[in-house]
Formats: structure tokens, C-alpha cells, sequence
């Protein structure tokens, strides 16, 4: 399976289409095991780039028939060779079983008119027995054990479809054999799944060997019939009397009874060739019947083509579509419970979506030790002042003149700058500043980070008043760690007389 | 061959958003969120992002949309300043912004003295919707104004998003004062944003200009079946632990004369210990489907998650009461009577279902938190096995089920911009609730996988059947969740 299956023409899909819309077979179970294995092969992002180009194609199907589409969508010629081998061999296995049967039914036939007993009779016993009994018996085997057995069968095990299996493998080619274990094999990553399906299979092998089995005698009793003088007889020990033989074989052949009365045995029939091994004038073994005419030991025959018709090969005809009808739906949970297919379909049914960021990210290296120190604002000020009136700069309307008074004390000097204040009027501020003494006060909303615009504030402020002129940024509200966010910040000015303090929030407000 | 993406693939430019604002008010959150990208750097501290940075979003290959995340502005003001300088200088008129401000970004030397601004202007000037993002939680304040001025100076589409990081104090606030500068303004928070929400937001997105809302209905129609198929693959991963976990057992051979007694402590801790490691094997899977495949490395954090499998507290959380643990073992009992009576043919006249159902519901009542049995085997060519498990309470599926449901739970909401740990309270086990259909769907379902025993396709069909039920419930437990936002 080639990587993108975009590149060519998606092989088979001409040929596939027809069959699109039938039942599921066994060639998709094939086709979908192949295909999977070879899936397993493909990088994930092949596998991505096949199942998203043939997505849209099969967003008309569903289930088990989309997964048949996207084999036949996806799949090599190669692949589709192997498919075709494989079915090919399941088709050469049925005709082997229906010519088989065929053989065995000419073969048992033959011999059974051909075995002469006492006056040249053949016993029409035997007949029903081996032609229709055991055939009959066989099928109701067959039926029970291959799908009433195996549909509520709970364990794994197949005791007759599995050597049944195991042997066809054995028989087939070397190349085909490997392939042909994704239905009949237990090697595969699948095999547990394939029990069922295998039964269905087995039950339509022996159906058909039973059909040929039929039709090769129903064939041998014709040949028999025109070409030789058949004299059929029956003969018990028991004490039986010929009105009950004549009710059972008239029961027997009740089905045909109306349409054809010359092959329901009359009871002059049935006494006439019931025969005793001791009774006067019977004749030994390799002489000829005399008496009664030679065409009423005949009489048997009708009845005897009509019992294989209908109870050897009728049931096996009306029950092979049937099967035909289970192994399409057990294809078709083979199919749905296919490791792997489930997966297939998701992929098939979900778009790709990326969203991801292209390229690298740049991140900000962070200081890890450097933080500007926090100082309690009452002392600071008591030691920075040096007799001098503070000056105290509101940036950005973090707190209002009178609040920041009630905090730090009245008689401050007070600027505004930043926020609404344009930039000319901040180096209005810086120059206003420089002139005058005092400790300088920058009160800042602590809960907002600090920006590079405040930072060249305070590099400007720092330049105009000196290199020893105390100065401290007042973080007005915020939590601790916005605190440590802004000593981290601050330190990137390498100010050695900056501090840090804080305020309160709570006794900020009240007035501003 | 015409994809559906292919369809709503924008015709014109791709549509692409800027999201822009002051520093640390969420920006890199929200593009973590919308872009599904737990790789974006996300940092309480301010100045994290430096560059701008793209995530286009595509579906199969095809470009939708972009997102850009910016850095945060810096020197507002001076950049306005300049701006009117300029304006004044050229007798410009306001038609004329947007291009003074694309002359103001090629100007050489900006780049040095403004590099954040003229990182977070350029894509916009370069025909990106404005995305503005702010901080609800901190009061609106007049350092603000300069930077959505120029965001107006840009001319281009714009909404700003109010995401309220710490609390919602001030959203009203907020809002009133955004809504004098941009004509969408919407309430979501970056971190939290489900998808509903999310989804709100992109349509806001859609509406900044003519031509959007076809690429990002489409990208919404993805992201819709993205959730429904990560909905089916988590479900799928849960009903394939727990049908592992149903029959697991762990064996040991012993001598004939032995004690199997002696074994059980060593069974048991062997039993238990794999037990959890399969779990975290489920776990980590379902971490994949939804994205959070790093969220292994906190594995320790997923306290209550992580308690044995055994312990009462768990059953107390995540058990049945008794009488629904009546229940499930008369459903269970019930399956295995059904086994007997397909066995015999029908001739037991259900009589195994029947019996079965009584027993299994006795067991139940009385085997509530009962532990795996120890069991002897003997071997068909000699020798004796000692084994323990598999756990037969009818309540130990639904333990497992009520773990791994929290824990997808916890993933669905989860958003690529959270770097905390999973905080397992924050979703109570009240909120866990299993409705009587499907208790009685689950109970069916686990009795049929304990039937199944070794059947491979049997189990196959049970855990399916299991993965559809949990599908449908993990669907309610979405809608639920919606309903709630």
C-alpha cells in the first residue's frame, strides 16, 4: 500500500464498484486483513495523509461497507493479486467438495445397485439408507453443529471446522496459503475473531459436497435406471407386516405423493417384493427372479430418485443461500471487529486538525536572585527624608491624593504622571522633581505589572535627581506575588537606591 | 477530490487574529486554549511572551484561520505620542491612521526603541483582526486607554475579551469601559473555557469580518466531530480495560502438598499491583486521545484516582448500594444461568437463568466489597495451580467504570492553557451520577463479558457493546456538563 493514495489512481476501485453496494464476502474480509497488515507498515503520518485523502470520498458509507470502500480505494495491485488468489482458492475449495460429493454420491450409488442379493434384488433398505437417510441426518449435523451450535456457542472452539480448515490450508498453494489464513488461519492477529465465520464456511463446504453427493446419485440411479433391469426387494426379520412398510414409505413420500403417484409405492408393490430367504420356490443367491413380471421389482425406482430429490438434496439447495446469508454477516463482524478497523474508521471519520504553534518560542529569561529590596514605607521614610518634605508621584491614578496622604502623611508634594498624563507632561514631573530635596515616592497600582514606560520613568527619574537621592517605588494594592513580580522587574534598572513598599489596598480605597 | 475543508477554505486572505493587550492579563492563555497548544509559554509573571507567534488552525492540511500570540504593550503611550506627532506634522486625517501607523512600524530604529509594540502591531497592520484581551479581575484603570487608542489608530476589525484570571470583580467595569472602544465584547475565561464556550468566542471571531464565517464554521463543524471522536476512542479505551481487568488472574504453580494459603499474600499484592498498572496503561491512553499526554508526570497528584483499587473508600465513591449491587449480581447470575441453560438446550427450561439470578443477587448482597478468591487447579497432566482472581463483586466493574469516567471527565474540561495539576475534587463523586437505564445497560453489558470468559469473539462483540454504552454515557455526561456552563 503505497504511502499517499493521492499520488495514483486508487487501483481496483473500477473493478470493486460494481460490487459496492452487494453483500459483504469474503474477499473484503481478505482484502481488509491485507490491507490492515500492510497499513501497520506506513508511518503514522503516511497513514494520516492516505486516510484524510480518501476521506471525503467515503463520507457516503458507513460501517463495514466503508471500510470494503477504502480497500478497494486503497489497495495495490499487488495486494488486490493476493485478494483475488485468495478467493480464488475459497471458490476452487467449494468446487472441490461439490465434485467430490458429486463422485462419492456416482461412486456409493453404483455400488449399492450394483451389490445383487438373493435373485438379483437390490436392497432397497440399503438404498434409503445410504442414498437418503444418511444424508438427511448428515445436513440436520451439519446445520446444528455449523450454525445453530456456532451462533450460541460461547467458547472458541471449532472441533470440525478447524481441521476442516486446517486441512484446505495444507492443500493449497505455498503462496496462496499465507494469505489465505486471514479466514482459515489461526495465525493472525484476528484468528479469535474468526471462529464463526469459519464454522459458516465449513457448513457450506459440506452442504456442497452434500448437493454434489445428491446430484452424482440422483445422476448414477438415471444411469442405472435406463441401462439395466434394476429389481429392488426388502426383507426383514422382524415380524413386520407390509401395511406398515407401505405406511412409512407413503409417508415418506407424501411430499411428491400428488404430483407424481407412480412414486408413491403401492402396497401390491411392497408385498410383491418382500422376499424370505427360506420360503418355497424363493431363489438362491444368483439365480433369476421368475413369476411375477420383472417390471413390478422395478417399481421401487421413482420412489427412490424422488427420496434423494427431496430429502438428500432439497434441503441442502433451500439451506444454502441461507448460510450464503450468514457468512456474509459474520464477514461483515469480522469486518467491524477487525483489529485495527475500528481505529481505521475513526481516523477516517475524523478530521485532522492542527493548531499548533509553527516555529519556536521565544520566552523571556527571567532573573532568578536579583530583586530590588521591600522596605516598611513608616521607616523608609523616617530615614530618607533628611528633614526634607517628600515627594510623592501618582502614576497612573493608582491612588488618589487624599487616600495616599492619610497613608504616608499630609504635607507630601504630589505629582501626577503616566495613564492619562501624556509623556511630555511625565518629563514635566522628572524635571519639576530634580529641582526639589526630599525623598522620592512613585505610587503604583501593585496588582498590574510593571511596564517598560514606568521603568524608563524611573530610569529618567534616577538620571535628573541623582544617583543618592532616595527613591521607592509604593506598590498600592496587589498580592505577594505580584510584589515579588515588581522586585524582580525593578531590579533590571540596577538602581542600588531603589526600594520597594506597599500599601494596603483596603486603606487605599476608602479614598480614592 | 474536494475535501470539505477544502470548501470552506477561505477564498481571500486567511483570516487572522492578533491577540493582543497588556502584559500578563491572558493573551497566552487564551491562544493555548483556542489552539488546543499545551506548549505555549504561559508564565504568572509579566514580559513571558517576546515575539509574536502563529498557530494557524488547519483541518486535513487545509489553513482556516490563524492565531497570533503577541507580546504585551510596553510603551503605549509614547507610540501613541508619536502617532499624533505624525498625525499633526502630515495634516492627517483619520482615514489616514491606519497607514501613519504602518509608516510609524517601518521607520527605522523602532523596532529598537518599541520591539514589543511593533511585534503586536505588525500583524495587525498587516490585515489581522484585533482579539483585545484584559483582565477582569483588576479594575479598569487609565493606563489602558493608550493602547486602545491605538488599536483604533489600526482601523482593523476588532473585539476585546474580558477574561476574568483571579475573579469577576470587575467585569462590569470593564465592560462599559470596552464597549466605547470595541463593538463585540465578550466575557470567557481563557484557562476554564470549555468547548462551548470556546466555541462562542470563534463565532464573535467570524463576525469581525465578511468572508470569516464560512472558515471558521468550518473549523467549528471539526472541532465538533474532533470531540465526538475523541468521545468514541476514550470509550473504547475504558471498555477495553475493564473487559481486561474483568478476567484478569494471576497463577502460580504449586507442590502438591502445599499450602495454597501460603501464596495469597504474594497473589494478591501481584494481583493488585498489575491491576493498577493496566489502569494507568488506560489511563495514560485516554491522556492521549484528549491531548494531555504530559499529564503523566503528575500522575501522583490524581489523589483520589490513584487509590487502590480495593480500598473501601473507593467502593464508597464509586460503588453500587446494596440493592443495586443486588441487581447487577442477579443480572450477572442470570447471564451465567443463560450459559447452563444453552448448554443443556433449552431442556432446563431457563431454570438456569432463574437460579442463576436468585444466587447471583444473594452473592451480590452479601459479597458487596468482597476481595478475588483464592482457587486451587489441578492440572490435566498433574501439578496444581494456585489462582487468584478474577474479581467476581458484581460492584468491581462499576468501580473501575466510576474511576475512569472521573478521569475522562477531567480531561474533557480540561483546557491546553491549565498547567496545574487535576484537581480531582473540584468534581465531586455527587456529580457522577449513574441513572437507572444505564445501570441496567452497564450491568447487561459487564455480565456479558464475564459470560464471554475466554470466548475471543464473544468478548470481541461484549466490549463493544460495553464501548457503545459507555459512549452514550459519556455523551450525557457532556451534555450535562454543557447544560451546567
Amino acid at each position: 500500500m503505497g504511502a499517499g493514495a493521492s499520488d495514483r489512481p486508487p487501483t481496483g476501485a473500477s473493478a470493486a464498484a460494481g460490487r459496492m453496494r452487494g453483500r459483504l464476502a469474503l474477499a473484503d474480509v481478505v482484502g481488509l486483513a491485507l490491507a490492515l497488515e500492510a497499513r501497520q507498515a506506513l508511518l503514522e503520518s503516511e497513514r494520516r495523509t492516505q486516510d484524510r485523502a480518501l476521506a471525503p470520498v467515503l463520507a457516503d458509507e458507513q460501517g463495514a461497507r466503508r471500510l470494503r470502500r477504502w480497500v478497494a480505494l486503497s489497495a495495490t495491485p499487488a495486494l488486490a493479486l493476493r485478494v483475488r488468489r485468495v478467493v480464488h482458492a475459497v471458490a476452487w475449495t467449494r468446487a472441490v467438495f461439490s465434485l467430490g460429493g458429486m463422485l462419492l454420491g456416482w461412486s456409493a450409488t453404483s455400488a449399492l445397485l450394483s451389490i445383487r442379493g438373493p435373485g438379483g434384488r437390490i436392497s432397497i433398505a440399503a438404498c434409503l439408507g445410504v442414498l437418503v437417510a444418511l444424508p438427511f441426518l448428515s445436513w440436520l449435523a451439519t446445520l446444528f453443529g455449523g450454525l445453530l451450535r456456532g451462533r450460541r456457542a460461547a467458547s472458541d472452539r471449532a472441533p470440525l471446522a478447524r481441521p476442516l480448515h486446517r486441512l484446505i490450508l495444507r492443500l493449497l498453494p505455498a503462496s496462496v496459503r499465507s494469505d489465505a489464513e486471514a479466514i482459515f488461519g489461526r495465525a493472525r492477529a484476528h484468528a479469535a475473531l474468526l471462529v464463526r465465520l469459519q464454522r459458516a464456511l465449513a457448513t457450506q463446504f459440506l452442504l456442497l459436497g452434500g448437493v454434489g453427493f445428491g446430484i452424482g446419485a440422483l445422476a448414477a440411479t438415471g444411469i442405472f435406471v435406463v441401462f439395466t433391469d434394476l429389481a429392488f426387494g426388502w426383507s426383514t426379520t422382524l415380524d413386520v407386516a407390509p401395511e406398515r412398510v407401505h405406511r412409512l414409505v407413503g409417508a415418506l413420500a407424501r411430499p411428491w405423493a400428488e404430483l407424481w403417484p407412480a412414486a408413491s409405492p403401492s402396497l401390491e408393490l411392497v408385498e410383491a417384493t418382500r422376499h424370505f430367504r427360506v420360503a418355497p420356490g424363493s431363489p438362491g443367491p444368483g439365480d433369476a427372479l421368475s413369476g411375477s413380471s420383472p417390471l413390478l421389482y422395478g417399481g421401487w425406482w421413482p420412489f427412490l430418485v424422488m427420496a434423494i430429490a427431496c430429502y438428500a438434496l432439497l434441503p441442502r439447495l433451500l439451506t444454502l443461500p441461507i448460510v450464503a446469508l450468514v457468512v456474509g454477516r459474520e464477514c461483515e463482524r469480522v469486518l467491524r471487529l477487525m483489529p485495527g478497523a475500528l481505529a481505521l474508521l475513526e481516523s477516517l471519520a475524523s478530521p485532522w486538525i492542527e493548531s499548533g504553534g509553527e516555529g519556536g518560542q521565544e520566552r523571556a529569561s527571567r532573573a532568578l536572585d536579583a530583586m530590588v529590596p521591600e522596605v516598611a514605607l513608616a521607616g523608609w521614610m523616617s530615614r530618607a527624608a533628611g528633614g526634607e518634605v517628600p515627594v510623592a508621584i501618582v502614576w497612573a491614578e493608582a491612588i488618589s491624593p487624599a487616600a495616599i496622604e492619610a497613608e504616608i502623611g499630609a504635607g507630601l508634594r504630589i505629582h501626577a504622571a503616566g495613564g492619562r498624563a501624556s509623556v511630555e507632561a511625565d518629563a514635566a514631573v522628572v524635571r519639576a522633581v530634580a529641582g526639589s530635596g526630599g525623598a522620592l515616592l512613585v505610587c503604583v497600582r501593585g496588582d498590574e505589572p510593571p511596564l517598560l514606560e514606568l521603568l524608563d520613568f524611573l530610569a529618567a527619574l534616577r538620571a535628573a535627581a541623582g544617583a543618592e537621592r532616595a527613591l521607592a517605588v509604593v506598590l498600592v494594592g496587589g498580592a505577594v506575588r505580584d510584589l515579588e513580580t515588581w522586585q524582580r522587574k525593578l531590579a533590571s534598572l540596577a538602581d542600588s537606591r531603589l526600594a520597594v513598599a506597599r500599601i494596603e489596598r483596603a486603606n487605599a480605597r476608602g479614598a480614592a | 477530490m474536494t475535501r470539505p475543508s477544502d470548501e470552506a477554505a477561505p477564498s481571500g486572505p486567511l483570516p487572522r487574529f492578533a491577540v493582543v493587550g497588556h502584559p500578563n492579563k491572558g493573551k497566552s492563555s487564551l491562544v493555548a486554549t483556542l489552539a488546543r497548544d499545551a506548549s505555549v509559554a504561559i508564565a504568572p509573571h509579566p514580559g513571558t511572551t517576546l515575539v509574536a507567534r502563529e498557530y494557524p488552525f488547519r483541518i486535513d492540511g487545509v489553513p482556516l484561520y490563524v492565531l497570533i500570540d503577541t507580546p504585551g504593550f510596553q510603551r503605549a503611550r509614547a507610540v501613541l505620542a508619536a502617532l499624533e506627532s505624525r498625525a499633526r506634522e502630515t495634516n492627517a486625517s483619520a482615514a489616514d491612521r491606519p497607514r501613519l501607523v504602518a509608516e510609524f512600524l517601518a521607520m527605522p530604529g523602532q523596532r529598537e526603541r518599541f520591539p514589543d509594540e511593533c511585534e503586536l502591531l505588525g500583524p495587525i497592520v498587516a490585515g489581522a483582526g484585533i482579539v483585545y484581551v484584559v483582565d477582569g479581575s483588576v479594575a479598569y484603570g487609565p493606563q489602558y486607554e493608550a493602547e486602545m487608542e491605538i488599536l483604533r489608530w489600526t482601523g482593523r476589525p476588532s473585539l476585546a475579551v474580558i477574561n476574568p484570571i483571579s475573579s469577576r470583580d470587575h467585569v462590569t467595569e470593564w465592560e462599559a469601559a470596552l464597549g466605547q472602544f470595541f463593538r463585540i465584547v465578550r466575557v470567557v475565561d481563557a484557562v476554564n473555557a470549555d468547548l462551548q464556550a470556546q466555541s462562542r468566542l470563534l463565532k464573535a471571531f467570524a463576525e469581525l469580518e465578511a468572508g470569516w464565517r464560512a472558515p471558521i464554521e468550518a473549523a467549528l463543524a471539526a472541532l465538533e466531530r474532533a470531540r465526538v471522536g475523541r468521545r468514541i476512542q476514550t470509550a473504547r479505551a475504558i471498555a477495553e480495560w475493564i473487559a481486561q481487568a474483568l478476567v484478569y488472574d494471576v497463577e502460580r504453580r504449586i507442590a502438591p502438598d502445599e499450602s495454597a494459603e501460603l501464596h495469597r499474600e504474594a497473589l494478591a499484592a501481584e494481583y493488585h499491583a498489575s491491576l493498577a498498572r493496566s489502569e494507568r496503561a488506560a489511563r495514560e491512553r485516554v491522556q492521549a486521545i484528549h491531548g494531555h499526554a504530559a499529564l503523566e508526570a503528575r500522575a501522583d497528584e490524581l489523589a483520589l484516582l490513584e487509590a487502590d483499587l480495593f480500598a473501601e473508600g473507593t467502593w464508597l465513591v464509586f460503588g453500587l448500594t446494596r440493592r443495586q449491587l443486588v441487581s447487577a449480581g442477579a443480572a450477572g447470575g442470570a447471564a451465567t444461568g443463560g450459559v447452563i441453560d444453552l448448554a443443556v438446550g433449552g431442556a432446563s427450561l431457563l431454570l438456569g437463568v432463574a437460579t442463576g439470578a436468585v444466587v447471583g443477587g444473594v452473592l451480590g448482597f452479601l459479597g458487596a466489597q468482597r476481595l478475588p478468591e483464592l482457587t486451587l487447579v489441578d492440572r490435566p497432566l498433574g501439578g496444581r495451580l494456585v489462582r487468584y482472581g478474577p474479581a467476581r463483586s458484581p460492584g468491581f466493574p462499576f468501580v473501575l467504570l466510576g474511576r475512569a469516567r472521573l478521569h475522562a471527565r477531567l480531561l474533557s474540561r480540561r483546557t491546553h492553557a491549565r498547567r496545574d495539576p487535576v484537581e480531582v475534587e473540584a468534581v465531586p463523586a455527587a456529580a457522577l451520577p449513574l441513572d437507572a437505564v444505564f445501570r441496567k445497560r452497564l450491568e447487561r453489558d459487564f455480565a456479558r463479558l464475564r459470560a464471554a470468559d475466554d470466548a475471543a469473539l464473544a468478548r470481541a462483540e461484549a466490549t463493544q457493546a460495553l464501548a457503545d454504552t459507555l459512549q452514550a454515557l459519556l455523551a450525557a455526561d457532556d451534555s450535562e456538563s454543557a447544560e451546567a456552563t
